[in-house]
Order: structure tokens, then sequence, then C-alpha cells
């Protein structure tokens, strides 16, 4: 049996290219919303959550990866720390400045 | 004002594209994170919270329409919109995607500007007074020597890689505005007994973890020795400066542990070797570099303005407005203008795009095309004829420039905090935006008078706080934001790092705490009497009671 681990974590980057803050998905992918993580309680999972954002890395996705913990709130994955929080809502102080990727203002 | 010379020119392009070629190897896989890291940082980009992050010098704070006019399309071209103006003289983009890095580089390059020098352990952007060559209190203009030390100091092979990052300031006025006491050297411009003009030398102050008020190794030092005497400041931080502990590898530490007499001993010997040599600034050399910032050809005008103290008098707004917002100009009929970013509930030092444009627009009519950045977080109008204040200020006001709070309690300097910054414990900027909603009635804050908050949201004190009138510093209480308040803090000539009051507050009650110490002031307060000269007189234990007495 693999060890449980108490906490419920995710993995969390950002894109290289752009920047943003994206998650670690159960397809492999990385999304800017953070309620598609891929969560776990199981150490074993997330080391090898941590060794596929490795070779996002080395592959020139993503940037600077590190897990990070979460709550789930009626079937919602919420973080836990106001650092977190910030970073995935984002600013808390000018409502017209929010938003991720999906909503930049620049037609790209 | 200054232009860039053929090398420099030259110089930036070359940089930029060899930043482009570096993105490129980045994303082609060809460089690791590792490698690039002090490659991007040495470019002012840094990995920021949410996004990459852009440092934009902006030397010794000044600025022309045009480069602002570049600073608000590169805001609305690759950005959201907006940009962050800092306390050292910088403008940060919080948005930038990396592979448009490059061209933001070089749309800025078309200006003359860049973002070199604003990280990494070397000598940083040179920060200036804000009103130089236009305060009525300057002895000669701080820019001049700014640029003689930034034309040595780039990328000077031998101080590229120091202990630690090093930050110079000058200030050209007995009034320091530049906090020249808070640097790694602090130069301020004086006049000795036989009226010749050179500088008091300031070494090893800062902020940070550990707050050190600088001290004066020399209290004249002429002209022409300015570079020899700072290359021996530096070779002596250089060879004795700790490396192997980042917290104690500024000159500040060096000092306090070899001690001030000792430290100034050490610089003094190592003058006398380079001094007279090819260090040495000649006359020709100064005046080469002091055409650059010429005045503007000032028109004679009367110092008095009757249509201009007539609407002073008719309209209330903009009397207060004066009040707070315009400095005297050395020039008669002229003024300058302070434009505050600190509107009621507004993040401070933010100014969207159009705004820029606004500010671009008034200076290039109305102030000899130039603009200052302040190390308060706001933008200057150097140099306004009285007779047009009226209109500057009908035009700033209906694009929410206009507040009039320059020095009064809403006018706070606020680092990212945790809205934006990886190193942060707590937020900064949504507590001064609620406290300039608690302030909101601007005459109350004119009654208040001159009264400094910051805040900075970790202990690198990025917003200041050490040297607040009241000083605000997030902590971090077991994953909850917390508020530890200082008192008597002065970034000034009266320089005086503050003192703890008691325990933190949180996020909720740090408001009602700034209110409650205000409160207290207004209650004891002598007449004319600012805050520190109240503190000084009274002590903490008032406002402690008050304070503390209701929890
Ligand atoms: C958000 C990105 C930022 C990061 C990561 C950052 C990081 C830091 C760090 C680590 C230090 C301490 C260095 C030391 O003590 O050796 C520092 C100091 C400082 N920062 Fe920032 N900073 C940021 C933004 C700003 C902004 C926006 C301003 C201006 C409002 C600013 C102004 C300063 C100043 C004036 C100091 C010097 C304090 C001293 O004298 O020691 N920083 N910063
Ligand atoms: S003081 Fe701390 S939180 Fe504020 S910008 Fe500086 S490093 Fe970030």
């Amino acid at each position: 049996m693999s060890k449980k681990n108490d906490k419920l974590k995710i993995v969390t980057a950002n894109r290289l290219r752009e920047g943003d803050v994206v998650y670690l998905t159960d397809t492999g992918t990385w999304s800017g919303h953070l309620n598609q993580s891929r969560a776990t309680r199981d150490a074993e999972e997330l080391e090898a959550m941590l060794a596929e954002a490795d070779e996002a890395v080395a592959a020139r996705e993503i940037v600077a990866p590190y897990e990070m913990e979460v709550v789930e709130v009626d079937g919602i994955l919420q973080p836990l720390s106001t650092r977190e929080i910030i970073r995935a809502a984002g600013p808390t102080v000018r409502a017209d400045y929010r938003g991720n990727e999906n909503q930049r203002s620049r037609a790209a | 004002m200054y232009r860039y010379d053929e090398f420099d020119a030259a110089f930036v392009r070359q940089r930029v594209k060899q930043f482009r070629g570096q993105v490129e190897r980045r994303l082609a896989g060809e460089l690791s994170e590792d490698e690039f890291k002090p490659l991007r940082l040495m470019n002012g980009l840094y990995l920021q919270l949410h996004a990459y992050m852009l440092r934009v010098a902006v030397p010794y704070g000044t600025l022309s329409s045009r480069q602002m006019l570049k600073l608000a399309s590169i805001a609305r071209d690759y950005d959201r919109g907006y940009g962050h103006f800092t306390t050292r003289q910088n403008i940060q983009y919080n948005w930038p995607q990396l592979q448009d890095v490059p061209d933001i580089l070089d749309e800025l390059a078309e200006v003359e500007m860049h973002a070199i020098q604003t990280s990494g352990n070397c000598i940083r952007n040179v920060t200036a007074d804000h009103f130089a060559g236009a305060a009525a209190d300057e002895i000669e203009d701080p820019r001049i020597y700014a640029e003689i030390i930034r034309q040595w100091s780039s990328l000077h092979p031998e101080f590229s890689f120091l202990p630690r990052k090093f930050k110079i300031a000058i200030t050209g006025a007995p009034n320091d505005r530049a906090a020249v006491r808070f640097h790694d050297i602090g130069l301020q411009v004086r006049r000795n007994e036989a009226g010749e003009v050179g500088f008091e030398v300031i070494v090893g102050g800062g902020l940070g973890r550990t707050p050190v008020i600088g001290t004066t190794i020399r209290k004249f030092l002429p002209k022409q020795h300015l570079l020899s005497y700072l290359e021996a400041i530096l070779r002596v931080y250089n060879q004795l400066g700790r490396r192997d502990n980042l917290y104690k590898a500024r000159i500040k530490i060096l000092v306090q542990q070899t001690g001030a007499e000792t430290f100034k001993d050490l610089v003094e010997d190592e003058w006398q070797q380079i001094k007279d040599g090819a260090l040495d600034l000649p006359a020709e050399e100064i005046e080469r570099i002091e055409a650059y910032f010429a005045p503007p050809a000032f028109e004679t005008l009367e110092a008095n303005q009757p249509a201009f103290e007539a609407r002073r008098f008719e309209d209330r707004d903009f009397a207060r407005w004066v009040r707070s917002n315009v400095t005297a100009h050395k020039a008669p009929g002229y003024a300058c203008v302070t434009i505050s970013l600190k509107p009621e509930g507004e993040a401070p030092g933010d100014a969207s795009a159009e705004q820029m444009e606004v500010v671009a627009d008034l200076a290039e009519r109305l102030s000899c095309d130039e603009i200052r950045v302040t190390h308060e977080q706001n933008l200057v109008l150097p140099h306004v004829k009285l007779t047009d204040l009226a209109e500057v200020w009908e035009t700033l006001a209906a694009n929410g420039l206009g507040t009039p709070n320059v020095g009064l309690v809403s006018d706070m300097i606020a680092c990212p905090g945790l809205d934006y910054c990886n190193l942060a414990n707590a937020r900064s900027i949504p507590v001064a935006q609620r406290i300039s909603q608690r302030f909101s009635d601007l005459k109350k804050q004119h009654e208040i008078g001159d009264l400094k908050i910051k805040i900075s949201g970790c202990i690198n004190a990025c917003g200041h706080h050490h040297v607040g009138h009241i000083g605000i510093l997030g902590v971090d209480k077991k994953g909850e934001e917390f508020y530890q308040i200082t008192l008597g803090g002065s970034a000034d000539e009266n320089a005086a790092v503050g003192k703890i009051l008691g325990p933190a507050f949180s996020y909720d009650d740090v408001v009602d705490a700034i209110e409650s110490i205000v409160d207290t002031y207004l209650e004891l307060r002598g007449d004319g009497e600012r805050f520190n000269d109240t503190y000084a007189r009274v002590g903490a234990a008032p406002f402690k009671e008050k304070l503390y007495a209701a929890a």
C-alpha cells in the first residue's frame, strides 16, 4: 500500500512563454483553472506528478513548478493559503485588472 | 535634457539584441532556467506571483513626453493597460509575456530607455531629487552628478559583481527629497565656507531587515574628486564586504562591523592612492554633462500673477490642491506640480495608459516637455507657469489625477505586497486603499497636515515602512496576515528609524489602529507640531494606551 499523505496537494507552475499561473490536470495538461487540478493525498502520486512537471520544464512548457496544498469544499478545489488564493484569483486590488490567460485584454 | 550619446544608443541596442537571442535560446531549449535566470534579471525581468514582471529604469526620475507616451503604449500593447511607479524611480509592468519582452525593450530603446541595472549585484539606477533643476531651494542640479555616476558605474568591470546590490541617491538641496541617509551611498550637495560646491558623503544607510541611518564620512568633498572617492568606497566594500551571508552583505553591515571611523580611514587611504588620477573630473567634463541638463528657456515673468491669485481666492478646491500639490520653483512665475497617484481607493503608484498620455500631453504643452517620477510614487510636472496651473489642475482632475493629498495621510507609499510579490507575507495595497477611504474627507486630511504613512508587505522594506512617521509592516502569523506598526520614522534630513509600538494587528483591525493613532496625535498636538514632534514630546505611551485599551 502506498503511503498516505494527510494533506491534499496539487502541482502549480507558470507558463514559460507567457508567465501565466497554471496547474497540472488529470490529463497531464496545464490549465489556468485551479479547479481542474489533479489533486492527491498520496505521497507517491505526488512524486510522480512532480516528475511530470519536471518533464514539462524540460519540454519548455512551464517554469518553477512546486506542490501546494488545497482544500475541497463542496466538490470544488480551493487554495489554502492567502498567497495561493491571490495567485489563483489575481490581485485583490482592482477588479478590472483580474483575470487569467483567457481574459487577457491584449489581442494576441 | 540629457540625450544618449551614440555610444549609449549603440550599447543599449546591442544589449537588446543579445537578450533577444537569449530569449530565443531559452524558448528553444538551449538555455535552462538556471542559466537564463541571471540573464533575465540583468535585463530587469523577474518572475513574480502571477506572471513575469519587467522593471524599467527612469534615470534620475526624468522623463520626456515622448518617453511617457512610450510607457503608455507599452502598457496598452503588451500589458494590461497600466504600469506601477515605484520608490526607486522605476516603472514596473506586472504582466508582460516573456516572448514579448525583446520587443518591449526594442521599443524602449527607441526612446532611449532600458531595464539595465535594475537588478543584480551591481550599482543600481542612481536616484535624485524629483524637483532637480526646478526647486527653489536647490544649490545645484543633482542629475548632473547622477549622470556622471551612471556613466562611470554602468557596467564598470570591477563593480558588476559586488557582494550585493548597491544604491546611490543624490540631492542638490538642503531639504532632502531623495532619502540620502537611507542609501548605500548618499550624496548631498553642499556649499563650503569659501562658497565652493561639493558633496557631503554619507555611507552605509539602508532599510530592509536591518534599517540603518547612514553615517557622514566626509563633510565636504570637492566636486572634481567625486568619482575617485566613490571608487575608493566601492573598493573597500568590494574587498571586505561579506559574500557568505546574503543578509550581511550590504555595505551598512560592513560599516557597522568595522566601525564608521575605521571605515572612513580605509576609504581615505584607498583614496590617497587614486586621487588626482584618471578619475579626476575636469571642469570641462562637468560642463559637458551640465549642458545636457541646461534649464529650459524660462520666460521672464512676474513672481506674482493676479489671475492665479484670483482663482485661488475664489475656488476653494483649486486652493486646496495648490496648497498640497504645488511647490516653489526657482524661476519667478513658475511652480512645480506634483501629480498624486494616490486617489482614494486606488493602488498607490499605479497609472493607466490613458493617464500617462494625459500627463505626457500636459508636460509637452505646459511643462517644458518634462516629467519626473518621485520616490514617493507620484509624478511631477516640474516647470509649470502659475498662469497655467488652473488648466493643469482641471485636466488632471478630469482624469483622476487631481487628488489634493501630496504629503498627507492618504499619500502613502505601498509596496506591491502579496497582491503581486513572491516574497510577501501580507498585502500592502488594499491596506493603503482602505486607509485612504477611511480618511476620505480631504478637508480633514488637510487639517491633519503632513503625515507620512508607509507600508511594506515583508521585511525587505520596499515600502520604506521604517521611515514612515507611521510605518506598517506585513507579517505572517500562522498563515494569516498581520501588521506591525512603528512610529517616529523619517526619511528626510531628520532621518530616524521608527520604533515598534506593540503587538501586531489583523488585516481587519489595522485601519482602525491607524485611525486611533492619528486621533491621539490630533488630541495631543501642540501648535505647529508635526507628528514626529508630538511623538518625540509625549513618547509612545499615550498612543499605546488608547490603542490597546480598546482591545
Ligand atoms: C514585486 C517585486 C519586488 C521584489 C521581488 C523585491 C525584492 C526586494 C528585496 C529582496 C529587497 C531586499 C534586498 C536587500 O536587503 O538586500 C528589496 C529592497 C528594496 N526594494 Fe524591492 N522588491 C520588489 C518590488 C519593489 C518595488 C515595487 C519597490 C518600490 C516601490 C521596491 C523598492 C525597494 C527598495 C527601495 C529597497 C531597498 C531597501 C533597502 O535599502 O535595503 N521594490 N526588494
Ligand atoms: S517589501 Fe516584501 S512584499 Fe513588499 S515588494 Fe518588497 S519584497 Fe515584496
